[in-house]
């Protein structure tokens, strides 16, 4: 009797609650507009105190901070953009799901899944401040504090079993402080290769779930519960210094370091024509890499032959071997005068295949132009034999980013001795009293030289001391001051064997204001 | 959330106490006996004496297993249970042991009366006293003894393992109740105790009355509903309440993304921020740091992207004089340029315009390679460049990725763009070519304000996207005609006889027109008529050139402009200008009377059709002289002026193009007679492709 009385108390509380959640849910919840309105914003000037006082913890760093930059014009460039941005995001985002709701559905019986409504509202993420360090090495570190406190309008429906059952995401807010750092910088737009981003303190998100029209997030304890999983999840993957890659471009093509080498092996050319008056030609052969800033090579000349053998080798630096090609020009060498060219030739190194010697006769053109009529004149044959050897994949560094990691010394180093490596970076404001023509770079106060000098040591230089001295010279014969110092400083290089690496601006000592920007590396065979 | 919460509590508690309720068998044989009957458990501290004899009371009851106590009384009584005789015969509990005595109070501090049921869980002898008055009211009659006998044994609810036969101190509405509603013979329940206790009790009473019926499910029903409506009710106002906090916080984000002045103090108050400004362009000292460290990079990559883009500009627009014109050094030099700061407006909906303010006094080494005609080329090098002018970059949006169709860039005309450089002849002297410092000077000019300065702009599209751009390109506006009439007074510069003067007139400087020659006359009358092309009839004019006719290099007699903004449309209007010796008023030297011009003007503002029309024809013309470029008849599209073929403009072109047939045709039929003659297959193998450059030097040979 007590039992089954308990038993139908139970029962009838559970159903009683059931029956009460679902009209209660048609009361209050259901006929809730699902519709995100644009919120009403009344000038700052207007708000009263209570509204500004809630405003203070808000308050854009830029203000609070003097090394904060204000970013206000970007904010307005974005706030214009924003209603195109809104639907171009919101486009691709649908594009981008569709194929992947229509390969998950068979699997869960569900019968459609789609976007009701997919806006990201009225209101345009914001940068609250801007600020960036400048430090010695090749990159550029930026840091924005980005706040997005939108009104976006998600709406997914779900149907399955005949029923339809919607989810809605409203009032997304994220407010990050991210770094961006670019690098390495390189000669060639748009001017660096990598961007790395990584937070710098845990990122506040907040937003309201809706299921059905009932806000989940907004359930006491699921709403801390679920912002602080998902700010931990972000956080175990992008807070410093963990960090997300973006490649931009290769960085290795970007520096144009050479990947692999040219041997050239200029054997003979046949029936050239006679250039001279007097006897015959005297032929040879220029080649240079196109796209190449080195000075050409050229063969020794053989003089008053028309059927010349050079067999003579050359190793040219090949930095990308699908866009340059070999050009060889043949000219006839005269004593005096200007020397003519007899005929050349363009060889695209991706014609040549890899590791194989290829030996190829060349018909000699005036120019390339196929539809040139003044190619059709016979100027005779070069033979040439070319082998590309692109470097071995260990050769070349993998990641640009090893050149901070100090590189082995080379073999045959003492084992215990190392290679110290200086790279003079550049100088400023450096000025001498006379004249200012720091070496190679002519009137300058700021010189630039990016140049390395190797020194080989049997021990490590613990007491030693570098002496950089800048110098000018003056091209001016018979001036008073032909050299000039503009400054000089002494390195102790305990520190470089210990730190493996410095790179540092040092003040020059006997210079009014002058810096140079100096790179050590110590490097070990170990 | 706090109504909530309580709600629920409410709620559980009402379940609870329905389901107990449900779950007390009805009638039971268990009872409760009420301490000293009707007189209840109270001492009289002013007589010292207690309000029953309850030893004798003890007397006629009989104790059983699961049977409570009643003690109905005040706080200034105190009910001790104890087994122990040693504690009850000293009536104190400061020796007694917590397994074998237990203080029952009413669980509150409530002054009143209370009721404090004991339950019996242990047979044999049980001893109550009340310890208040440190003892005095346990000797004076507080006390008594009990034997508890076994009976039915204990109940379930009360069945712990003895001993101890602890149970937590008796709370209003926890299991020990039930007996006395159950048994309302056994004492009844005092009213007027505690509000807990009174609710409690009510929600018993509803339950019971349910239970009694036997309708556990419909009491479990309506509660259950109650519950679930009041659950979703506070749901609502949390989801309200969350929802207005999230969009009072967009909404301070927003405002303070875009602070002004008087925003900042309101929110500062008295400690505005010194290092705080707003000038109209937002400085960017970010961006200038980051340009610095990045400068020589970008020099480098620049520096190609220049050469390939500016050198055929050059060619373009390279004065008749010079032959070639090219970079033959360039590099941009270890000086930044500097933004000063940005702009960023909407002037037009579905349009960003950015105005940047760019600086740059920098120290490139720019040498170019000049080949004049009969002079062999010399290098001139550009120095001391200095750049200061506003960059305005039109940004076109669309709603694809990447949301920019298309960009426009061009140089403000107001503040004027100001490009400062010394030219300096490298090994030599620029007096070798006489007129070249002014010529490249004007080359400069041309390129800068017929391609650069706003109205003229440069677009780009952006990311592919299908757009039309026509709207951004400068387009025809109207339709100028120009009769040029008479001059008056020309300056003679002819040593014998006097100047034989002719007119060039020009809107943009890449569409000349030229009138005829009037030979040795310093009053020539031309009435000749030309049409010119308006792209922006507010900042555009009309340029009028005399120049005197001379073996080899042609003389200036006067120049004059007139802006078209000065016009009317579609009124004729005749009008007489003074010449001057050039229009740039810091180059005038001397205030010599060069005479007058009279022209006949009319603008025509075009409709839709009459400006696609011009713009295909203006399409064409250039078209064809590329084609004459290539062809070698015209050095660059800025002889027109200089060699015969220059007829540019609506109404000439029809002369020049009839022209180009003839030459081409000429050249054609002679080719075709030279093929037939010699029969050179191979050669003519190649004609088929009608290449124009061949045609023309095989024309040439011939």
């Amino acid at each position: 009797m007590g039992f089954v009385s308990t038993v139908l108390g139970f029962t009838g509380f559970g159903a009683g609650v059931s029956a009460g959640l679902v009209v209660g849910y048609f009361i209050f919840i259901y006929f809730q507009p699902s519709d995100v309105k644009d919120p009403v914003i009344r000038p700052l000037i207007e708000q009263d105190t209570a509204t500004l006082q809630r405003l203070l913890p808000e308050i854009p760093l830029w203000v609070k901070n003097p090394d904060f930059d204000r970013i206000d014009w970007l904010n307005k460039f974005i706030e214009y953009m924003w209603p195109y941005l809104d639907k171009a995001i919101c486009k691709t985002a649908i594009n981008i799901a569709k194929p992947i709701i229509a390969e998950q559905i068979p699997k869960y019986k569900i019968e459609s899944v789609e976007f009701e409504t997919f806006t990201l509202g009225s209101l345009p993420p914001t940068f609250q401040g801007m600020k960036v360090y400048v430090t010695d090495e090749k990159e550029l570190i930026m840091e924005p504090s980005l706040k997005w406190a939108g009104n976006p309008n998600v709406i997914l429906a779900v149907k399955a079993f005949g029923l339809k059952a919607s989810i809605q995401v409203v009032d997304l807010q994220i407010f990050a402080a991210p770094r961006i750092t670019l690098k390495p910088l390189v000669p060639s737009f748009p001017c660096f290769a990598k961007i790395y981003v990584s937070l710098m303190e845990k990122p506040h998100v907040d937003f309201g779930l809706k299921l059905l029209g009932a806000d989940l997030m907004s359930i006491p304890g699921l709403y801390r519960f679920v912002q602080e999983l998902i700010k931990d999840q972000v956080a175990g993957m992008y807070l410093w210094p963990k960090t997300l890659e973006v490649p931009i471009m290769d960085p290795t093509k970007a520096m144009q370091k050479p990947v692999g080498i040219l041997h050239v092996k200029v054997l003979r050319a046949m029936k050239l024509k006679k250039k001279d008056l007097l006897g015959a030609s005297d032929p040879y052969v220029k080649l240079k890499l196109t796209e190449d800033k080195l000075p050409s090579k050229k063969t020794t000349v053989k003089h008053r032959n028309l059927n010349p053998e050079w067999n003579e080798e050359f190793n040219l630096a090949v930095r990308d071997p699908e866009t340059q090609a070999l050009e060889l020009h043949v000219y006839d060498w005269e004593q005096v005068g200007k020397h003519d060219e007899m005929g050349m030739h363009v060889v695209p190194l991706n014609d040549i295949p890899p590791d194989e010697p290829k030996v190829m006769t060349l018909d000699l053109l005036k120019n390339m132009n196929p539809n040139d009529v003044q190619n059709d004149k016979l100027r005779g044959q070069l033979v040439v034999e070319l082998t590309y050897k692109p470097f071995k994949e260990e050769f070349i560094p993998k990641d640009f980013d090893d050149s901070r990691n100090v590189e082995k010394a080379p073999e045959g180093t003492p084992t215990s001795g190392g290679m110290l490596v200086v790279m003079v970076h550049e100088a400023q404001d450096v000025e001498g009293k006379y004249h200012t023509n720091p070496y190679h770079v002519k009137k300058n106060r700021d010189p630039r030289w990016e140049e390395e000098f190797h020194f080989m040591l049997d021990e490590p230089p613990t007491n030693d001391k570098m002496h950089v001295e800048v110098q000018s010279v003056s091209s001016k014969i018979g001036l008073l001051h032909p050299k000039e110092c503009l400054g000089y400083v002494d390195i102790n290089l305990s520190d470089v064997v210990s730190n493996k690496r410095i790179n540092e601006k040092y003040h020059l000592i006997d210079s009014k204001n002058g810096r140079i920007q100096i790179e050590l590396q110590w490097r070990t065979s170990a | 959330m706090a109504t909530a919460t309580v709600a629920y509590l409410t709620f559980v508690t009402l379940s609870i106490a329905a389901v107990a309720a449900a779950a007390t068998p009805a009638a039971t044989k268990y009872t409760n006996h009420t301490v000293g009957g009707d007189a209840g458990w109270f001492f009289n501290a002013t007589t010292n004496t207690s309000s029953a004899n309850y030893s004798s009371w003890a007397a006629t009851q009989s104790f059983n297993l699961g049977d409570f106590l009643l003690f109905n009384t005040n706080m200034d009584q105190t009910v001790i249970q104890t087994y122990n005789e040693t504690t009850y015969q000293s009536c104190s509990v400061d020796d007694a042991l917590d397994s074998d005595t237990f203080q029952y109070d009413g669980g509150s501090n409530q002054v009143g009366a209370t009721t404090i049921p004991v339950p019996l869980t242990m047979e044999g002898a049980n001893y109550f006293f009340s310890s208040a008055s440190e003892g005095v009211q346990c000797q004076k009659g507080m006390a008594f003894e009990i034997a508890v006998s076994r009976g039915l044994g204990l109940p379930p609810s009360l069945n712990q393992p003895p001993p101890p036969p602890y149970v937590a101190p008796p709370t209003p509405s926890v299991d020990q109740s039930p007996h006395v509603t159950v048994d309302p013979a056994g004492g009844g329940v005092r009213t007027g105790a505690n509000l807990r206790w009174a609710v409690s009790a009510l929600l018993f009473g509803i339950g019971s009355l349910f239970v009694r019926r036997n309708m556990g499910l419909i009491s479990g029903i309506f509660m259950g509903t109650i519950f679930g409506i009041a659950l979703m009710a506070g749901w609502r106002h949390m989801m309200r309440y969350r929802g207005n906090k999230r969009v009072a916080k967009a909404v301070d984000i927003k405002l303070l993304g875009s602070l002004s002045r008087d925003d900042l103090k309101k929110i500062c108050g008295d400690n505005f921020p010194e290092w705080i400004s707003f000038p109209v362009y937002e400085q960017v000292k970010w961006l200038n740091k980051q340009l610095n460290k990045m400068w020589p990079f970008v020099a480098d990559a620049a520096t190609l992207v220049i050469r390939e883009s500016v050198e055929p500009l050059l060619e373009e627009y390279r004065p008749p004089g010079i032959t070639s014109l090219k970079f033959s050094k360039l590099s941009l030099g270890n000086v930044a340029p500097k933004i000063e700061g940005i702009r960023v407006q909407s002037l037009k909906k579905g349009q960003i315009t950015m105005d940047i303010d760019f600086r740059w006094g920098g120290d490139p080494s720019i040498i170019l390679g000049v080949e004049a005609a009969m002079v062999a080329s010399i290098p001139i090098q550009l120095k001391d460049l200095q750049v200061f002018t506003v960059i305005r970059v039109i940004f076109q949006l669309a709603e694809e990725i990447p949301c920019i169709s298309a960009v426009v860039v061009a140089l403000l005309s107001e503040p004027k763009p100001r490009i400062d450089y010394t030219l300096k002849a490298v090994g030599g002297s620029l007096t070798a070519i006489p007129g070249i410092s002014d010529m490249i000077d004007d080359t400069v000019n041309t390129i800068v304000t017929d391609m650069l300065q706003w109205p003229h702009r440069i677009v780009v599209p952006i990311g592919g996207i299908p757009v039309d751009l026509s709207e951004l390109e400068l387009k025809p506006q109207g339709k100028l005609t120009v009769t040029v009439v008479k001059a008056n007074d020309l300056k003679n510069m002819e040593m014998i006889g006097k100047s034989d003067p002719y007119v060039v007139v020009h809107i943009r400087p890449l569409f000349k027109v030229k009138s005829k020659v009037v030979e040795n006359n310093l009053n020539p009358v031309w009435n000749q008529t030309f049409e010119l092309i308006a792209e922006d009839k507010e900042t555009q004019w009309l340029v009028l050139e005399v120049f005197d006719q001379d073996i080899g290099q042609d003389k200036r007699l006067g120049i004059v402009k007139l802006p078209l903004i000065e016009l009317e449309a579609e009124t004729p209007k005749e009008v007489e200008l003074r010449l001057l010796p050039s229009l740039d008023m810091l180059k005038i030297k001397d205030k010599k009377d060069r005479g007058t011009i009279t022209i006949k003007v009319l603008y025509h503002q075009f409709n839709n059709e009459e400006q696609m029309a011009a713009l295909e024809e203006e399409k064409q013309i250039l078209e064809q002289r590329k084609k004459l470029k290539e062809a070698g008849v015209i050095g660059s599209t800025m002889d027109a002026v200089g060699s015969g073929v220059g007829m540019v403009g609506t109404w000439h072109w029809h002369g020049c193009w009839a022209r180009w047939n003839w030459y081409w045709g000429r050249s054609w039929n002679s080719w075709e007679r030279l093929r037939s003659g010699r029969q050179r297959p191979d050669q003519s193998r190649k004609v088929h492709g009608k290449d124009h450059h061949r045609a023309i030097q095989q024309e040439e040979w011939w």
